[in-house]
């Protein structure tokens, strides 16, 4: 065994045995060395993998052999049997099993990525299921709009959720938002200010963007208790940010908010009382937000009865970093180089030759 | 020797620019990011630039683009816009903002050259018409 090849054998997590025409173990991995006193042996002497080491034996070349075989009362291993690389001996490879779920084998998977995995399919198709339905009642409908929230937080855990890099300019992007919450005529009156046509693009994800807006929108006109109330939202480019302000006018106790804000599933039944209405939708808002690099912080005043709700996003597209180039516009000069050297040179000579002319 | 600038985030892809036309006739300028290159537009007066639309900062390259054209002093500086995308929405924001061309990514270096020449040879006929 040379070293290097054992080097490889030792990198593996199958166990890898070599032996002899004879049967006898000249080789094994580090593996396959830490199981001797376990499967290992036991398999070892089994009828059927002794029969096709035998068959392998008798004929170097051979057609691999493939077995499975029991590793206990439960399991089975898979194990191939073929001509070593010298091509006498016989090697014997049993392969390590897939990481699996049921046997809590996890590692390298995040409970994110776990959730949306397991969850995100089955509550999207009942979601869809509810949404189909002809009538729901108004506690249908709340729990209907609460696990659309939850699939969205499902949805946004780990850091590499968003990868939008849509243009949006803040003004449509707001204006539609306030158009989607002007369905209800109950509800406060939204009333916009600093919003024009110099006002800087963000770059992200326009759906989540939206549903950021919407669900701080939403709060903060679900928290004024009376009709004709008015939530103002102002915007102005501080240096590299868009600073949104939602000031919600009306009444709201901001020892519910110190007490539930940003604390996700915090809420209690929508009840109509103004002190009740925090829930998943800001946590959710403010995990958009800070997935697009940006912040968000709430503000009570209880004197003036007030609650604002402040957004920075940083303007313009993300930041590369120093070392990142896009391998496709390397691959697309590498493949014109040709082309490229072949007109330098042409433009040389055409340079040259009105100096051998005057020669 | 007229002048050309370069206005992109990524260092690298300015280099590559920087190499596909060391050999033209053109004297480069750089900027790695809007603001500084809508500076440099306006005290260097450039023939031509190079203009990345996807930046950090407080300006664009559609932002630096519409004020490049809206304004009277730079509004002949031929503008080619560089993006990585190539959806309509873009395409038109990018001809609402003025822009003369369009390049996407991963361009291609002679057709960068050649949509230079393009632009440069049809401003020349313009101003010796």
């Amino acid at each position: 065994m040379t070293t290097a090849r054992g080097t490889l054998f030792d990198a593996l997590n199958d166990r890898i045995l070599i032996l002899n025409r004879a049967g006898k173990v000249v080789y094994f991995n580090a593996a396959a060395r830490g199981d001797f006193d376990g499967t290992l042996s036991a398999l070892l002497v089994h009828p059927d993998l002794r029969a096709a080491i035998t068959r392998v034996a008798a004929q170097p070349g051979a057609p691999m052999q493939r077995l499975k075989l029991p590793r206990d009362k439960d399991t089975e291993v898979n194990i191939s049997v073929t001509t070593a690389p010298n091509g006498t001996d016989v090697a014997v490879v049993v392969h390590a099993a897939a990481p699996d779920i049921a046997d809590g084998a996890i590692e390298g998977r995040t409970v994110a990525e776990v959730m949306r995995q397991h969850l995100h399919a089955p509550l999207s198709a009942f979601v869809k299921e509810l949404t189909a339905a002809s009538a729901l009642s108004t506690q249908g409908q709340a729990v209907l709009e609460r696990l659309e929230k939850v699939m969205d937080l499902i949805a946004l855990f780990g850091s590499d959720a968003l990868t939008g890099d849509e243009r949006l300019l803040p003004t449509p992007l707001v204006e539609a938002v306030c158009a989607e919450c002007a369905n209800d005529p109950t509800r406060s009156r939204v009333v916009l200010s600093g919003f024009d046509d110099t006002l800087p693009p963000v770059y992200g994800a326009g759906r989540w963007l939206k549903r950021a807006l919407r669900e701080i929108l939403d709060n903060a006109m679900g928290a004024s208790p009376r009709q004709g109330a008015t939530v103002e939202i102002r915007a102005q480019q501080s240096g590299e940010f868009l600073t949104l302000r939602v000031l919600n006018h009306g009444v709201m106790s901001a020892a519910s908010w110190s007490k539930s804000k940003f604390v996700p599933f915090s809420a209690a039944a929508r009840t109509g009382s103004a002190a009740t209405h925090v829930g998943i939708g800001l946590p959710l808002a403010q995990r958009i937000v800070e997935l697009h690099g940006g912040s968000m912080k709430v503000r009570t005043d209880e004197a003036e009865g007030t609650t604002e709700v402040t957004v920075q996003l940083p303007t313009g597209a993300p930041r590369f970093s120093a070392t990142q180039l896009d391998a496709a516009q390397v691959q697309r000069y590498a493949e014109d180089l040709a082309r490229l050297m072949a007109r330098r040179k042409s433009k040389r000579s055409e340079t040259a030759e009105p100096v051998r002319g005057e020669a | 020797m007229r002048k050309l600038l370069v206005v992109e985030d990524q260092a690298d892809i300015r280099s590559l620019i920087r190499a596909t036309l060391e050999f033209e006739e053109f004297e480069l300028h750089e900027a790695e990011d809007g603001a500084t290159g809508l500076h440099k537009a306006r005290a260097l007066r450039p023939a031509l630039m190079l203009l990345d639309v996807m930046m950090p900062g407080e300006l664009d390259g559609i932002q630096v683009c519409e004020r490049i054209k809206a304004d009277k002093a730079t509004a002949a500086i031929k503008v080619i816009l560089l993006t990585a995308r190539g959806q309509k929405t873009d395409l038109a924001a990018g001809k609402a903002a003025g822009c003369d061309a369009y390049l996407i990514k991963p361009f291609s270096p002679l057709q960068l050259i050649e949509t230079i020449e393009q632009l440069l040879s049809d401003d020349s006929a313009v101003t010796n018409s």
